[in-house]
């Protein structure tokens, strides 16, 4: 089936109104580095298709260390933000420069793995991204937006217009194993989040591995490793360890699924030490 | 079909592209613009990049829609056979082409390197190229082509 029609709205009133009338007939393409990549190859033959790129929904707006991306912001922008030092970092994991140029932070949520480093770290940073449709929008806890391989919890005809950063509770670190040092998919990639309280203990943490399953994940049983303890060799350890058996990997041309769950430790294990006493 | 009207190197041009026609394709097929070359076709291997308004995109990932009303530089339009750019210059100097079919892709993020930063530290040319995969030539003489134009350049300035 050839592609019929492309729209290039100005405006997100004209998105929107596509995206409602067309719903699943309509692939939306925002950057178009995953999109064009799956046409190119014929993976797959979207009926009608939207470009974000004139709709205006690349603002940025910091209150406070509050973040508010606008969905069409470029990673090259991304990586640039002092207000979002972890975010900005996985960013600058992303591709090499033509690609960052292109690639949107919000199509970032809906490239399958082992892409999606910028997913990995809004996960840790427990963002939430703002979907709209036609008469309303809601916020979704980024943490139950994944929901399958390729699969998100948007309705059809509803958009994701921004994502929301709240500011970092804790120190932070981001590591991406990739077969180079840039311009490469990942092994395994590890955002992780702890904050702790005057006597060091742990009040919260945050560790998402991306390349570890269908999607980016929240290693839960890792983050409980450590919750009311101190962040030294042994609850390190066990982190890790719990970040292993967590991890839901997968083969491919980089790597096998065996090799990945033993990188998922060993890298949650190093972005514990990076964060130290 | 959409006509997508932009300017290429500096001249008005017109094309009629598919939907989801990719402006690589638009330029090669269309347009006759063969410095752009076609390599993946996934965004990997850089030897498609153009300039979109002096940044550089992989245009095999673009939809060619995405030039509409804006300025596209292709290899094209930073050199001539008769008017080499002190880059193309470098190149052949430091024998920074083999097989070639890197060199246009290589040369124009070059471009928009050096375009920001007419100083490049090694490392920020290594990052700039990135995105770049060359597999036979070897990196070394282009990172050294790339300094050489810099100096080059530097002493017109």
């Amino acid at each position: 089936m050839a592609t019929e029609n492309i729209f290039s709205p100005d405006s997100l009133e004209a998105a929107l109104g596509l995206a409602d009338q067309y719903g699943t007939d309509l692939l939306v393409i925002a950057g178009g580095t995953m999109a064009m990549h799956l046409i190119n190859d014929g993976f797959i033959s979207p009926k009608v298709v939207m470009t974000l790129h004139r709709a205006r929904l690349n603002a940025v707006r910091a209150v406070n260390g509050h973040v508010e991306i606008g969905a069409t912001t470029t990673l090259t922008r991304v990586a640039q933000m002092n207000e979002a030092p972890l975010l900005a970092e996985a960013a600058r994991h992303v591709g090499g420069w033509a690609i960052r140029n292109m690639a949107t932070l919000a199509g970032n949520l809906f490239v399958p793995p082992p892409a999606g480093d910028a997913a990995v770290a809004l996960l840790a940073l427990d963002a939430e991204v703002i979907a709209a449709r036609k008469g309303g929008l809601r916020r979704i806890p980024l943490d139950q937006f994944f929901t399958g391989l390729m699969e998100t919890a948007l309705a059809p005809g509803e958009l994701v217009t921004q994502i929301d950063v709240p500011r970092p509770r804790g120190q932070t670190a981001f590591l991406k194993f990739g077969r180079r040092q840039a311009n490469a998919p990942a092994v395994v990639t590890v955002a992780a989040r702890v904050a702790r309280d005057e006597a060091g203990i742990c009040t919260e943490a945050r560790i998402a591995l991306g390349a570890a399953g269908d999607y980016p994940l929240r290693a839960k049983q890792a983050e409980a490793a450590l919750q009311g303890r101190r962040l030294d060799p042994q609850s390190i350890a066990d982190a890790a360890e719990a970040a292993m058996k967590e991890a839901q990997p997968f083969n491919d041309a980089l790597a096998s699924a065996w090799y990945r769950r033993k990188m998922a430790g060993v890298y949650v294990r190093r972005a514990l030490e990076k964060i130290g006493d | 079909m959409v006509t997508v009207s932009f300017k290429l190197n500096g001249r008005p041009v017109a094309a009629v592209a598919g939907p989801v026609e990719s402006l690589r394709d638009l330029l090669r097929e269309k347009l006759q613009v063969h410095a752009v070359k076609a390599g993946c076709g996934q965004g990997g291997c850089g030897s498609c990049t153009v300039l979109l308004n002096g940044e550089p995109i992989v245009s095999c990932l673009t939809p060619a829609v995405v030039a509409d009303g804006q300025e596209v530089t292709t290899l094209e339009g930073i050199g001539t056979p008769a008017k080499l750019h002190p880059l193309q210059e470098a190149f052949y100097d430091n024998f920074a082409a083999q097989c070639g079919y890197c060199t246009s892709g290589m040369i124009t993020v070059a471009k928009a390197l050096l375009d920001r930063n007419p100083h490049p530290a090694r490392e920020e040319i290594v990052e700039a190229l990135s995105g770049n995969v060359c597999r036979c030539t070897g990196y070394v003489p282009i990172i050294a082509a790339i300094q050489a134009a810099a100096a080059k350049m530097d002493g017109r300035g």
